[in-house]
């Protein structure tokens, strides 16, 4: 079983994303940004769910599964980087757009990472479409930091 | 007379109708971002086999801008919504996320009665995936709290907080 574990793919990205999560994330305003973690993996997996229940695309060795996504893809690499997008975001919109394009740019590369791999299987999609649905994920998730933020500050 | 055409003249319709016309140039950033995500949706449907339109060349000259891939009057709706989307975004942030959930219901209906009406063949998708909408209008207002858009960058006072 352990063996197992060690040699999924998607658990590799999982600890990768976890080393780099743990190395970067700022662990005072961790609870402010947790947020964008949560909403992060609730849209990935809606959208991956969906995503098989229609042939777009599906995930091969899985190990965990949850909703037909890998769970260590959705608790991994999404969780994280969705924490450190909000932690890392600027304050000015304009760097907040090329900020949104790195992180888009990013996860385009992780999943030609995990095609080569042969982990994910895309009959009807393409890393055009993965692009611009990122942007749109990161777009939203930017106005809901404006959102949060101001309830914050008017909370106290 | 062709359905997409009927249905470009009517979101025309409602755009003129709405519309306050001193304000259109602060609004139009709505339309023409929602024309380009339109578009790219559209050539990426075609492309990937995902839905297929109909009907798309009836009573139409067999020209480039009326093909299934580049269509002026799926573009245009989305042209003419995506400006009335913008122009109505309330200042207040809740008010947005209400705002941003009524177009994506809006949208659902559409889909549903193109869909209906056999304008378009859902062969991998699904009228009520709107969840990418949903964020385009939450990003349409997060351009309008956060750029010059409205004369002025929109302050915390304005949006009631």
């Amino acid at each position: 079983m352990l063996n197992n574990l060690l040699s999924n793919k998607w658990f590799f990205t999982f600890i990768t994303g976890w080393v780099v999560f743990l190395i970067l994330v700022d662990r005072k305003t961790f609870s402010k940004n947790i947020w964008g973690g949560i909403l992060s993996c609730i849209l990935e997996l809606w959208e991956d769910s969906l995503a098989y229940t229609t042939g777009m695309y599906y995930f091969l060795e899985k190990g965990l599964d949850i909703l037909h996504v890998s769970a260590f893809f959705t608790f991994g690499i999404t969780f994280t980087m969705g924490v450190l997008f909000v932690q890392f975001l600027p304050d000015k919109p304009w760097l907040q757009i090329v900020h949104m394009l790195a992180f888009t740019v990013g996860f385009v590369v992780f999943e030609a990472l995990v095609k080569y791999a042969g982990i994910l299987v895309t009959p009807h999609w393409n890393l055009t479409a993965s692009f611009f649905n990122n942007i749109l994920i990161f777009c939203g998730i930017m106005w809901f930091n404006d959102f949060v933020k101001k309830r914050a500050e008017k909370h106290g | 007379m062709n359905p997409w055409l009927f249905s470009f003249l009517v979101s025309l319709v409602l755009l003129v109708l709405l519309i306050n016309f001193e304000q259109i140039k602060m609004n139009l950033y709505g339309g023409i971002i929602s024309a380009f995500f339109m578009q790219i949706e559209t050539i990426l449907a075609e492309k990937l086999g995902l839905f297929e339109y109909n009907l798309v060349s009836l009573n139409m000259p067999d020209i480039f801008l009326f093909s299934d891939t580049v269509n002026i009057f799926f573009t245009g709706i989305a042209f003419n919504m995506g400006i009335l989307a913008a122009a109505f975004h309330p200042r207040k942030m809740g008010f947005q996320l209400i705002h941003g959930f009524l177009w994506s219901l809006f949208l659902v209906g559409f889909n549903v009665l193109a869909d209906a009406f056999g304008l378009v063949d859902y062969i991998r998708f699904k009228p009520f995936f709107v969840v990418r909408q949903f964020l385009l209008f939450l990003f349409l207002a997060w351009m309008k709290n956060n750029f010059d858009l409205a004369g002025h960058r929109i302050n915390s006072a304005e949006r009631g907080e």
